[in-house]
C-alpha cells in the first residue's frame, strides 16, 4: 500500500484518486475489504480525519461501501469497476491528446506516431 | 461537553525585555491535530506552557475544557517538553512505572505496545539511549496516558529521520486515543504537515495565519511548508 502525496494539493483528494486507481486495476478485488482508516493513515502518515474524508468520497462514487463495525469493502459490481477503469483511461487519453495538440500534432500525426512507436 | 478543548482570548505574555505573546486568540476543537508552526523564539513554547497551566499569561483569558488551567485541567493534559527531563540512571521500564505513579491514567499495556512499536528495550538505562531513542521514549510515555489533550513541543527537532517517521506514524496510527486532541509545535513542517487538521502560524508572538490545512492547500495551491516560508519570512 503506497501513496505518493503532493502536499500542495488537498491530500484527501489524492487518497481518493489513488484508491480508485488501485480498485480499477484490481489491487483491491471486487467484494474485498479495503484497509482501515487507521492503516491507510499510518501507511501514508496522514491525519485519520483526512483519510476518513477520502473514504466518504470513495463511497459517493459507488466503488466502495462501509458496513458498520466491519470496515469498508470494494463493490461487487464488476460493471461499475469496469466503467471506472474505462473512465480513468478516457481521462488519461483526453489529457494526452490535449498535450499533443499543444505541441501542434494533428490526430493523423498522433496515429502515425503511435504506429511508429509500437514498432520499437 | 460543547466546550472547545482550548480557547484563548487576546493572550499576552510579557517578560521584562520582550513580549513572548502579543494578543493571541485561538479556538481548538476536540479531536483535532493542530500544528503550531513558527521559528525559534516565535512564542510556541510559551503558548504551550500557558495551555498546560505551567505559565500564567500577563493579560487575556485562557480556557482548557472550559476551565481556567489548574489542577483539574492538568489531570487531562499531557505536556511533553522539548528538553529531556528524565533521569539518566532510570531504565526505560522504571521510568514508565515512575510516570505511572504521578499519572494514574497511564495505561501500562499500551505503554508495552508502544515500547515495542518504538523499538525500545525496557532494561536499558535512559542515559545510554541515543537522542532519537529518547525522543521515541517521550512519545511512549505521552501516548500511553489517556489524556484528552496532548501538547508536544518540538517532538521532531534534531533527531534521526527513522525516529521521526516512527513518531509521526504513532501519532496518526493505532496508538492515538479516539477523540484525543493534539497540539504539536514544530519548525520542521515538511514531514509533519500531512498529519495536521489545522495549522497556526506564529510570528513574533502573533498569529499571522491559521486555518484547516486542506482548505489552505485548495485555496493557495501551496503546501504548509511553502506557506511557512511565505508568511514567516
Amino acid at each position: 500500500m503506497r501513496f505518493e502525496i503532493d502536499e500542495r494539493q488537498p491530500i484527501y483528494r489524492q487518497i481518493v484518486e489513488a484508491l480508485i486507481r488501485q480498485i480499477a486495476c484490481g489491487e483491491w478485488p471486487p467484494g474485498g475489504k479495503l484497509p482501515s482508516i487507521r492503516e491507510v493513515a499510518a501507511a501514508a502518515r496522514v491525519n485519520p480525519n483526512t483519510v476518513a474524508r477520502a473514504f466518504q468520497e470513495l463511497e459517493r462514487t459507488g466503488l466502495a461501501e462501509t458496513r458498520r463495525g466491519e470496515g469498508t469493502f470494494v463493490t461487487t459490481d464488476t460493471e461499475a469497476i469496469k466503467a471506472c477503469r474505462e473512465k480513468t483511461a478516457r481521462e488519461i487519453w483526453t489529457d494526452f491528446l490535449r498535450k499533443m495538440r499543444e505541441l501542434g500534432f494533428t490526430n493523423e500525426e498522433v496515429r502515425r506516431l503511435a504506429a511508429e512507436l509500437k514498432e520499437e | 461537553m460543547s466546550h472547545p478543548v482550548v480557547m484563548l482570548e487576546k493572550v499576552e505574555k510579557r517578560y521584562p525585555l520582550t513580549k513572548a505573546l502579543d494578543g493571541v486568540s485561538l479556538t481548538i476543537d476536540r479531536g483535532q491535530v493542530v500544528g503550531l508552526l513558527g521559528h525559534n523564539g516565535s512564542g510556541k513554547t510559551t503558548l504551550l506552557k500557558i495551555i498546560a497551566g505551567l505559565k500564567n499569561p500577563t493579560n487575556g483569558r485562557v480556557r482548557v475544557f472550559g476551565l481556567a488551567p489548574g489542577v483539574e485541567t492538568k489531570k487531562r493534559v499531557a505536556y511533553l517538553p522539548e528538553v529531556n527531563t528524565y533521569y539518566g540512571w532510570m531504565t526505560v521500564d522504571e521510568l514508565i512505572n515512575f510516570v505511572k505513579a504521578f499519572h494514574p491514567d497511564l495505561d501500562l499495556e499500551k505503554a508495552a505496545g508502544l515500547k515495542t512499536f518504538m523499538n525500545l528495550n525496557g532494561a536499558v538505562k535512559i542515559g545510554a539511549l541515543s537522542k532519537g531513542q529518547q525522543a521515541r521514549l517521550k512519545l511512549v510515555v505521552g501516548l500511553a496516558r489517556q489524556a484528552d489533550l496532548m501538547l508536544l513541543d518540538e517532538p521532531l527537532a534534531g533527531i534521526d529521520p527513522p525516529s521521526r517517521a516512527r513518531i509521526l506514524e504513532a501519532l496518526v496510527g493505532e496508538f492515538r486515543q479516539e477523540g484525543q486532541t493534539i497540539i504539536i509545535s514544530t519548525h520542521e513542517v515538511k514531514e509533519a504537515e500531512a498529519i495536521f487538521d489545522h495549522v497556526v502560524f506564529l510570528r513574533k508572538g502573533r498569529i499571522v495565519l491559521e486555518g484547516e490545512a486542506e482548505t489552505l492547500r485548495a485555496e493557495t495551491g501551496h503546501s504548509m511548508e511553502e506557506l511557512f516560508g511565505e508568511v514567516l519570512e
